[in-house]
């Protein structure tokens, strides 16, 4: 033992017999040191420690309105040697609170002290908590069946389009929460996805926005998102202009009697539009009677067109009794 | 009884919008006779104007199923005006008659009037039998491209057959009514002011 010391002593102390000396002081020191040691680990100690908190197991059909501590702290008493060891090992992360455990909606603190004990091995006791007991309010918990509103961000590349509208998948959701809550809730919205130069169809999984309300929860975190994309062209069709509304014992006359319909569709559908597939009119609640000329309307027009341009936009016309 | 239908020419030189015209007449319920449509069906299908024709022209005209040879008889009866005086000489009296026939059959009720479409009204004499004869007129640059779009022809063509019609300001003169179709006015009011007049013609007569 002393050899180690010696060795060590030789190159600040050349005098072989004063080295000798200090070698068997130094050791005297360091076996002291042990003992103190030693002594100060078996002693008791009590250390402060603050704990994250996680609640599980929360009521069926029940909400919790109020917002409980996310953080407890907790003063743990144990020997010096098992405390020095938490320095190593670290503490639980997180502490769990089982909510089934619940009586008249609170947790005193013999029950907190139950559930952190068992957490915590038994070479350790908590001799305090703060705060010394949890409330929690609950609600009933209701549940509404609302519409997903997409956060799509898309641009499509130059003569492709979408065809039909974008699927979401699905397109209702159900939310639970309290019944004040819901009320206010008129649909739920995803998260902001951007698509650049679309050209090909699309599918994705998209989140759900996370909930702004402790009390409020989608049942549901994500939904399919689907971007049918297809190439487009222009079409151009004549159709036939049919006047409406126009009160009995009246008559209205109008020239040209037809219009053309410039559009641009997809390529897939270009076949199914025809000449009925528009309905252009002059809607004689929409006249304005001091011009001599009407507007043509577009009273319906067929899925997945766009840009559709009518030439002329106006005719002329005569109303008579 | 029944009052007899006043019967109306409208006539114009070629792209002033007769048609147009006519289809907006329509509107208000009146029969129209479209006489140069009618000629292209009668020398399709009329016996005795098919052999006129043959007689005049050629029997080459036709073939054996009696189909006319449209770019043949172009050829021989616009060749020169004595020729197209030959088929109109032809065409017309049968024309004539076929609009005799049409308006015989009309019974429409609410209608005082029809009308009848022509290009060669006045040049015909067809508009002798007629009560009211309307023109339509037009710029010559605005018929030239209409009938430069329509047709597919070009300038020189359009402006050869212009020249073989009666003059705009003849065709003025001789006429009870004149629509102007270059798109300063209105062509529906135009009409609505003539067929206002007519119906109250047709009431005093």
């Amino acid at each position: 033992m002393l050899k180690p010391i010696y060795k060590l002593l030789s190159s600040f102390i050349p005098d072989i017999k004063k080295r000798e000396k200090y070698s068997v002081l130094l050791l005297c020191i360091f076996i002291a040191g042990v003992f103190w040691l030693v002594n100060a680990f078996s002693k008791f100690y009590t250390e402060r420690y603050t704990f994250k908190v996680e609640y599980h197991n929360y009521p069926e059909n029940k909400v919790l309105v109020n917002t409980p501590p996310k953080e407890v702290n907790i003063s743990i008493r144990s020997s010096g040697w098992y405390l020095f060891g938490l320095r190593f090992k670290g503490l639980p992360s997180n502490i769990k609170i089982d909510l089934s455990k619940l009586q008249n909606s609170k947790l005193e603190t013999e029950a907190l002290l139950n559930q952190f004990t068992k957490q915590l091995s038994r070479n350790y006791k908590i001799v305090k908590i703060s705060p010394n007991k949890i409330d929690f309010s609950f609600d009933k918990k209701k549940y509404k069946t609302v519409p997903v509103k997409q956060n799509l961000n898309i641009s499509i590349k130059k003569q492709f389009g979408i065809v039909g509208d974008i699927k979401i998948m699905p397109s209702n959701i159900k939310i639970s929460g309290t019944e004040n809550v819901l009320s206010d809730i008129l649909y739920w919205e995803t998260d902001t996805l951007s698509l650049q130069e679309l050209s090909e169809p699309f599918r994705t999984k998209l989140a759900l926005k996370p909930s702004k309300h402790n009390t409020l929860q989608p049942l549901q975190d994500s939904v399919e998102i689907i971007v049918n994309v297809e190439e487009f062209t222009e079409g151009s069709i004549i159709s036939k202009i049919e006047g409406v509304n126009v009160p009995e014992g009246k008559s209205i006359i109008f020239y040209p009697k037809e219009v053309t319909v410039k559009y641009i569709t997809s390529l897939s559908k270009f076949d199914e539009i025809d000449a009925y597939a528009f309905e252009t009119v002059i809607n004689y609640d929409h006249i304005d009677f001091k011009n001599n000329l009407a507007k043509i309307e577009l009273a319906s027009t067929p899925e997945n067109t766009k840009n559709v341009q009518l030439t002329p936009q106006e005719v002329e016309y005569i109303i008579y009794e | 009884m029944n009052k007899p239908l006043l019967k109306v020419g409208i006539t114009g030189g070629i792209g002033s919008g007769k048609t147009t015209i006519c289809k907006i007449f329509e509107e208000y319920g009146i029969p129209v006779y479209y006489a140069d449509e009618a000629s292209k069906i009668l020398i399709q299908e009329d016996r005795t104007l098919i052999e006129k024709i043959k007689e005049a022209f050629g029997n080459d005209l036709y073939d054996k199923d009696n189909v006319l040879n449209k770019k043949l008889l172009a050829g021989r009866a616009f060749s020169d005006k004595n020729a197209t005086n030959k088929l109109n000489a032809i065409v017309h009296p049968a024309v004539g008659k076929d609009f005799d026939r049409w308006y015989n059959k009309q019974s429409t009720p609410n209608v005082s009037y029809v009308l009848k479409e022509a290009a060669l009204l006045f040049e015909s004499d067809s508009y002798k039998s007629l009560d009211k004869v309307i023109t339509v007129l037009a710029s010559e640059e605005i018929r030239i491209a209409r009938v430069i779009k329509r047709d597919q022809a070009n300038e020189q063509d359009v402006r050869a057959r212009m020249d073989k019609q009666m003059s705009d300001d003849e065709k003025v003169k001789r006429s009870d009514f004149v629509i102007n179709n270059d798109g300063s006015q209105s062509l529906i009011y135009q009409v609505n002011e003539i067929h206002k007049k007519l119906c109250a013609f047709s009431e005093i007569m």
